[in-house]
């Protein structure tokens, strides 16, 4: 029988894990952050689609969606990944966090793609994983297309440039 | 973000008057008719924005000024390729097959539709709103609405979309205006109308 590849979307603030061979993309990354997290060996992966760097200013302040900080997705991500793979060797992928329009001109708000970047990196370093590739920043939006087969992740941006990394 | 439907329809009312002035200045500048539908207030997931309105994955070309005055936030213009070529075809009167020219026609015509938008409304709300002059790019529609809420502290899953449509001689332009206030001005927009 032969396997169908499918192809699983994540969407804005979500994580979602798979496995060989299907494909996970993620799109219309801005100022937001995608990361891959996999294991080679075991052929399992999870992407993450975030929006903010860190959940602590809006504690108390209604429900948490854990998908859409770094603080809180990275780490549910990785405990979901090690009970498929408990002796997991982890490795990871980052895209995105660009600074679109140059919106740090037009908020008070500040770069958040630089500041999604920043909490991702620290988040992958306190979870020991390391950082294989990353395609950040900028000005342009981007989209993401992970392979479970081969963990080639295919970065899109506008006017269809195409990037592997 | 909870609103009563009375105070959603005054958002509209709002919103309807701004529209329907930016329309009329297009109008006068082309000299032809450009009307503008009735416009959409709805509080939305970034899923059912993608799948309602235009999807996430879509290339567009976002224009973008901030709001400078009383009120701050942005005014975003997302416009399609096709649509790009018509708006620039009315502002120049012949098509262009220039990209530049285009893009800066298609400019303009944001400058002059986002100043006479914000206008009307600080007009019936009595308070000075003007928009700085737009940065263009071209992007997925996802990257750029999703980071313009994020830019303006909106963080919620849900957001709150007021788009403005125009139609050009009965002929849908896909182009759509999103007015993206920060945080507390709906309040006091609300507010101010003594609702």
């Amino acid at each position: 029988m032969e396997l169908t590849q499918k192809e699983i979307k994540v969407s804005i603030a979500d994580y979602k894990l798979a496995s060989s061979p299907d494909k996970m993309l993620t799109v219309g990354l801005g100022s937001c952050v995608g990361t891959f997290i996999y294991d080679e060996r075991v052929g399992i992966g999870g992407l993450s689609h975030i929006m903010l760097p860190d959940s602590k200013p809006f504690v108390g302040k209604g429900t948490i969606n854990p998908a859409k900080f770094a603080d809180l997705a990275l780490p549910a991500m990785v405990a979901e990944l090690k009970k498929g793979a408990p002796s997991s060797n982890l490795k990871a992928k980052i895209v995105g966090g660009a600074n679109m329009f140059n919106f740090n001109s037009l908020s008070a708000n500040g770069n958040v793609g630089q500041r999604n970047i920043q909490a991702v990196k620290e988040m992958l370093q306190a979870l020991q994983i390391p950082l294989l590739a990353e395609h950040v920043g900028g000005k342009t939006g981007r989209t993401m297309i992970v392979d479970l087969k081969d963990f080639k992740t295919m970065v899109r941006l506008v006017h269809s440039q195409i990037v592997y990394i | 973000m909870k609103y009563t439907s009375l105070q959603l329809d005054a958002l509209k009312e709002v919103i309807n008057i701004g529209g329907g002035h930016a329309a009329t200045s297009i109008s006068k500048l082309v000299a032809r008719k450009i009307e503008m539908d009735v416009p959409a207030v709805k509080i939305l997931s970034y899923h059912e924005l993608y799948q309602d309105i235009l999807a996430d994955n879509v290339e567009v070309h976002a224009v973008i000024s901030g709001i400078v005055g009383e009120y701050g936030g942005i005014v975003l213009f997302v416009v399609a390729d096709d649509a790009v070529a018509k708006l620039a075809e009315l502002m120049l009167g012949s098509s262009s097959s220039d990209k530049a020219v285009k893009m800066s026609a298609v400019s303009e015509l944001t400058n002059i539709i986002s100043n006479s938008f914000l206008g009307a409304i600080g007009k019936l709300l009595e308070v000075q709103l003007q928009s700085s002059l737009p940065v263009i790019q071209d992007d997925y529609f996802g990257a750029v609405i999703s980071s313009a809420y994020v830019a303006l502290d909106q963080y919620d899953d849900q957001i709150m979309v007021i788009r403005n449509e125009f139609t050009y001689a009965k002929e849908r332009l896909d182009a759509s205006l999103f007015l993206i206030p920060e945080t507390g001005v709906i309040d006091r927009i609300v507010k101010s109308l003594g609702i």
